[in-house]
C-alpha cells in the first residue's frame, strides 16, 4: 500500500513536471513571438505545476524580469524584444530613428530606459555615428529613476561619443556632472590622456639622449678604438645580468609575458649600448659631460621601458 | 665599484615590487620575532562521500558553535565541488574571525529554512569549516558541501549559525546526467576592475534564467588583493547584486593571468579537487565536472609551461578519455587565454594550441570558451593543422559557421564582463566567423543533441545567435 503511494506520488511528480516544461515551452514561444503578456501567465501556469523543481527558479525569474517591464501594457518591452534580435545588418537607420521616436511616447519605467541604451549603444557601436550617440546618450540620461549602473553606463557612452568628437575635456566634464568623475571610466579617460602625452614625452626623451650625446662629443665613441674600450667583455656581461634577470623570471612564470620582456631587454640594450658608446667617446673630456650624458641615458631607459609596456598593454592593469 | 652600484641599483629597483606585493597579501613575510602560521584543513564532510582540502592558509577551523561580534554572512555564492546532481557548495564571509560558525541550513520547504535556527522535520543542517588568510586578520571565509540531494530539484538554504543566518537563497540540482530535460547555462570572463559592468552581466545572466555559469577567468586584477574581491562580490546594478545571482546560480570560474592562483581565489572558490599529479592548488587549478548531458573541463592555462605540456595535458587526456559521448554528447571546455583570437591585445596562444589542441581534436571537444582578449568573438569548426604548421585547419562549416557533425571545434571569446575593451580584426584570421570589441555574455540552452547559442551585448542585443545539432 505504501509502495503504491509512492509510485503514485512519484508518477504524480514526473506528470506535473512534463506539464511544466509544456508550459515552459509555450512561455518561451510566447516570448520570442513578441506575447510578453501571455507569456507571463504561462510562467505562471509552470511554476504552479511544479513549484519545487529545478525549473520553478527560472518560472519565478521570468516572471519577476516581465513584470517589471509591463508599463504601457507591455507594448513597449515587445518594441524593445524585437529590437534587440535585429542583427546589425538590418539597423539602419531609419529603423534605429523610428525606434526613437516610439519611445518618446512610451510611459517611462524600465522598458523606455533599456529602449534609450539600445538606441545610444547602436549608434555609436554599431553604426559609428559619435553625434547621433551623444544626443542618444543624453537622452538616456535625461530619463527619470536611472539605476546607478544605468547612469554610469549612459555617462561613460556619453563621455566616448565625446571623445570621439575629438573632445576629451567634455568627457571628464560629462563624467564629473554625474558625480562619477572619481569612477573608474572618468579614470580610463584620464589614464589614456595621460598616456598619451606620455608618449610624447617618451619619444622625446629617447631624441633628447642622443641629441644630447652628440652634441657633448659623444659621437667619437664609434671610432674603433673607442668602442673596443666602451663595449668590454665586463661591461657586456653587467647589461646582460641587469637586462636578462627578469627575463629569466618571466620564462618561468608567465611564459605569455616573454615576448615584452625580450622587448624590453633589447629596447634597454640599445640605450645602455648607446650610452656606453657615446661615454666611451667622451673619456677624454670633463667628467660632468659623461654625468649629463649618463642621465640622460637614464631617463632615456625609462622612456624606452613605457613605451614597449605601453605597446604590450601592460600598463592598462597598473593604472599609468 | 663602479659593479658594485649598478647590483644595488638593480637589488633596489627589485625590492619595490617584492615591497608592493607584501602590501597586497601576495606573500607573508613573518613580522620581526614571529613566524607566519601555515595551517591546512582536510576532512570528508558528512554525506559527501569526497574530500576537501582547505588552501594553506593562517588559520583554519571546522565549524564551531562560536557566534562573533560581526556574524552576519556576505559574499555568498555556490557552485559545484562534488557532483552536481546530488551536491553543492557555498562560501561565504563573515568580517572579522571570531564566527567560527560554518553552517547551512537547506531543504526544499522555502518557509521551513526561513523558520528554522536549526534542523527541524523539514530542514537538514550541513557543517563546513572556515579559513582566516588575511595577515590583518580581518574576515574569516566559511564553506560548507551539502551532499545527498535529489538531482533537479531546488533547494532553499541560508548560512552562517544559530541566531545569525543569512537570508534565504535557493540553488538546484543538476538533472540527471545524461538527461534530454532543456537545461542552461551562462559564460562570461574578465571582470577585473569593473565590478560593476560584471554586476550588470549577472543581472543580464540571471534574467536569462540559466541553472549555471562558466567564467574564464580574471575576475580581479590582482589575485592577492583582497579589495578587489570584496568589490567584485558586493558590486549591484539595478537593485541586482552579484551575490543575488551567484548565491542562486553556481558559478565555476577558471584560474586567470590576474588571479594568479592566489590563495584569495583558492580559499573563496569552492571548486572540484580531482587532485592530479602535479596539479597545485589542493587540487582546484584544473578539474572537470558533467552538468545536465555535459562534459565540462576547466583548465589553467596561466601554469607553468612544465605543467601545461605534461601533467595538466595527460590529465586532460585521461579526462576525455573517460567520458561517455553516450552519456554526456557534449564537450566544453573552459580557460582563460585564446588559441583563436583576432584581438589587436594578445596573440593567439600558439604554445597552447600544440599542446592541448590535438587533445581537443582527439575527442571532439565542441566549444572551447575562453577569455583574456576583452571582447566577442566565434571561430569556425576547426580540426588539425595545416601541413607542416600550428594553423588550425578550419572546416567545412554549415550556416552562420557552425560546424557540420561535429566536424571541428568553435573557439569562442566571451570576455566582456567589464575589462577594458581591445579591438579586434576578424577578416584578418580566415578563421572568424565574429568578432565585436563589446561587453558581451553568452546563454546556452542545451536540450538533449540540440544547442540554442546566443551571446548578447550587454545592453541586451543579440549579437550571435544560432542552433545547432550534434550527431
Amino acid at each position: 500500500m505504501a509502495a503504491a503511494g509512492v509510485e503514485a506520488q512519484d508518477a504524480g511528480v514526473v506528470a506535473s513536471r512534463a506539464r511544466q516544461a509544456a508550459l515552459v515551452r509555450e512561455a518561451d514561444r510566447a516570448e520570442s513571438e513578441l506575447r510578453p503578456r501571455d507569456a507571463v501567465a504561462l510562467w505562471q501556469q509552470a511554476l504552479a505545476a511544479a513549484p519545487t523543481s529545478r525549473v520553478a527558479a527560472r518560472c519565478e525569474t521570468r516572471i519577476a524580469y516581465l513584470t517589471a517591464r509591463s508599463e504601457g501594457d507591455y507594448r513597449p518591452l515587445a518594441d524593445l524584444m524585437q529590437m534587440r534580435t535585429l542583427p546589425t545588418s538590418a539597423l539602419s537607420v531609419a529603423v534605429l530613428d523610428g525606434f526613437a521616436r516610439r519611445l518618446d511616447g512610451y510611459p517611462h519605467g524600465h522598458a523606455r530606459r533599456e529602449g534609450r541604451e539600445l538606441v545610444a549603444d547602436a549608434w555609436l557601436g554599431r553604426l559609428g555615428d559619435a553625434a547621433r550617440g551623444r544626443r542618444a546618450y543624453t537622452l538616456w540620461l535625461a530619463e527619470p529613476s536611472l539605476s546607478d549602473t544605468e547612469r554610469r553606463l549612459a555617462a561613460s557612452g556619453l563621455a566616448r561619443s565625446y571623445t570621439q568628437l575629438g573632445d576629451p575635456a567634455a568627457a571628464l566634464e560629462t563624467m564629473r556632472s554625474v558625480g562619477l568623475g572619481a569612477s573608474t571610466d572618468a579614470d580610463d579617460l584620464r589614464t589614456e590622456a595621460r598616456r598619451r602625452l606620455l608618449r610624447v614625452v617618451a619619444w622625446a626623451l629617447l631624441a633628447a639622449f642622443v641629441i644630447v650625446g652628440v652634441a657633448l662629443g659623444g659621437h667619437r665613441g664609434f671610432r674603433a678604438a673607442n668602442l673596443r674600450r666602451s663595449l668590454s667583455p665586463i661591461r657586456l656581461a653587467a647589461a646582460a645580468w641587469v637586462l636578462g634577470g627578469p627575463l629569466v623570471i618571466a620564462s618561468m612564470f608567465d611564459h605569455a609575458a616573454t615576448d615584452t620582456f625580450v622587448t624590453l631587454a633589447l629596447a634597454g640594450g640599445c640605450v645602455l649600448l648607446l650610452a656606453a658608446i657615446l661615454g666611451g667617446g667622451l673619456v677624454e673630456r670633463s667628467a660632468r659631460r659623461r654625468r649629463l650624458v649618463a642621465v640622460a641615458a637614464f631617463v632615456a631607459m625609462l622612456g624606452a621601458g613605457f613605451l614597449v609596456l605601453d605597446r604590450a598593454g601592460f600598463l592598462l592593469s597598473l593604472g599609468l | 665599484m663602479k659593479s658594485f652600484r649598478f647590483v644595488a641599483l638593480y637589488v633596489a629597483l627589485t625590492a619595490v615590487p617584492l615591497a608592493a606585493c607584501e602590501e597586497t597579501g601576495a606573500m607573508v613575510i613573518p613580522d620581526a620575532g614571529a613566524t607566519p602560521t601555515m595551517d591546512r584543513l582536510t576532512y570528508t564532510p558528512e554525506g559527501c562521500g569526497y574530500e576537501v582540502s582547505s588552501p594553506r592558509v593562517r588559520t583554519t577551523a571546522l565549524h564551531a558553535a562560536t557566534i562573533g561580534a560581526t556574524p552576519t554572512p556576505d559574499h555568498l555564492h555556490a557552485s559545484f565541488s562534488g557532483p552536481a546532481t546530488t551536491t553543492f557548495a557555498v562560501n561565504w564571509r563573515t568580517r572579522g574571525i571570531d564566527t567560527l560558525a560554518a553552517q547551512v541550513l537547506y531543504g526544499t520547504n522555502e518557509a521551513a529554512v526561513m523558520a528554522a535556527d536549526g534542523p527541524t522535520a523539514d530542514v537538514l543542517v550541513q557543517s563546513g569549516h572556515s579559513m582566516v588568510y588575511d595577515r590583518l586578520e580581518t574576515f574569516r571565509i566559511h564553506e560548507a558541501h551539502i551532499c545527498g540531494l535529489a538531482a533537479s530539484t531546488r533547494y532553499f538554504y541560508k548560512v552562517g549559525g544559530p541566531g545569525a543566518w543569512s537570508a534565504v537563497f535557493d540553488v538546484s540540482t543538476s538533472p540527471t546526467i545524461g538527461t534530454a530535460e532543456v537545461w542552461r547555462f551562462g559564460v562570461t570572463g574578465d571582470s577585473r576592475n569593473e565590478p560593476a559592468i560584471f554586476a550588470e552581466t549577472q543581472a543580464r545572466i540571471q534574467a536569462a534564467s540559466v541553472d549555471m555559469q562558466v567564467f574564464s577567468g580574471d575576475a580581479v586584477v590582482l589575485g592577492p588583493n583582497q579589495n578587489e574581491w570584496d568589490a567584485f562580490f558586493e558590486a549591484s546594478s539595478g537593485g541586482v547584486t552579484v551575490q543575488d545571482v551567484l548565491a542562486h546560480v553556481p558559478f565555476m570560474i577558471a584560474n586567470g593571468n590576474h588571479d594568479g592562483l592566489a590563495v584569495n581565489y583558492l580559499a573563496q572558490f569552492a571548486l572540484p579537487q580531482q587532485k592530479s599529479a602535479g596539479e597545485r592548488g589542493e587540487g582546484e587549478e584544473w578539474y572537470s565536472f558533467d552538468y545536465g548531458n555535459a562534459h565540462f573541463v576547466v583548465l589553467n592555462d596561466t601554469s607553468t609551461l612544465d605543467l601545461i605540456n605534461n601533467e595538466q595535458r595527460t590529465w586532460l587526456r585521461d579526462d576525455l578519455s573517460a567520458v561517455d559521448r553516450a552519456v554526456t554528447p557534449w564537450i566544453f571546455v573552459v580557460h582563460h587565454k585564446p588559441m583563436y583570437t583576432s584581438a589587436t591585445a594578445h596573440d593567439p596562444d600558439i604554445s597552447l594550441r600544440t599542446s592541448w589542441q590535438p587533445i581537443y581534436d582527439e575527442f571532439n571537444v565542441d566549444f572551447v570558451f575562453n577569455g583574456h582578449n576583452h571582447n566577442y568573438e566565434r571561430s569556425l569548426p576547426i580540426r588539425g593543422f595545416a601541413s607542416g604548421t600550428s594553423e588550425g585547419q578550419v572546416q567545412p562549416a554549415g550556416t552562420n559557421g557552425i560546424p557540420q557533425a561535429a566536424n571541428g571545434t568553435v573557439y569562442v571569446v566571451a570576455a566582456g564582463a567589464g575589462a577594458p575593451l581591445y579591438g579586434v580584426d576578424g577578416a584578418s584570421t580566415g578563421y572568424t566567423v565574429i568578432a565585436e570589441s563589446t561587453r558581451n555574455y553568452v546563454v546556452v540552452e542545451i536540450e538533449g543533441k540540440t544547442m540554442r547559442y546566443k551571446a548578447y551585448r550587454l545592453d541586451g542585443t543579440e549579437l550571435d545567435v544560432f542552433e545547432y545539432t550534434r550527431p
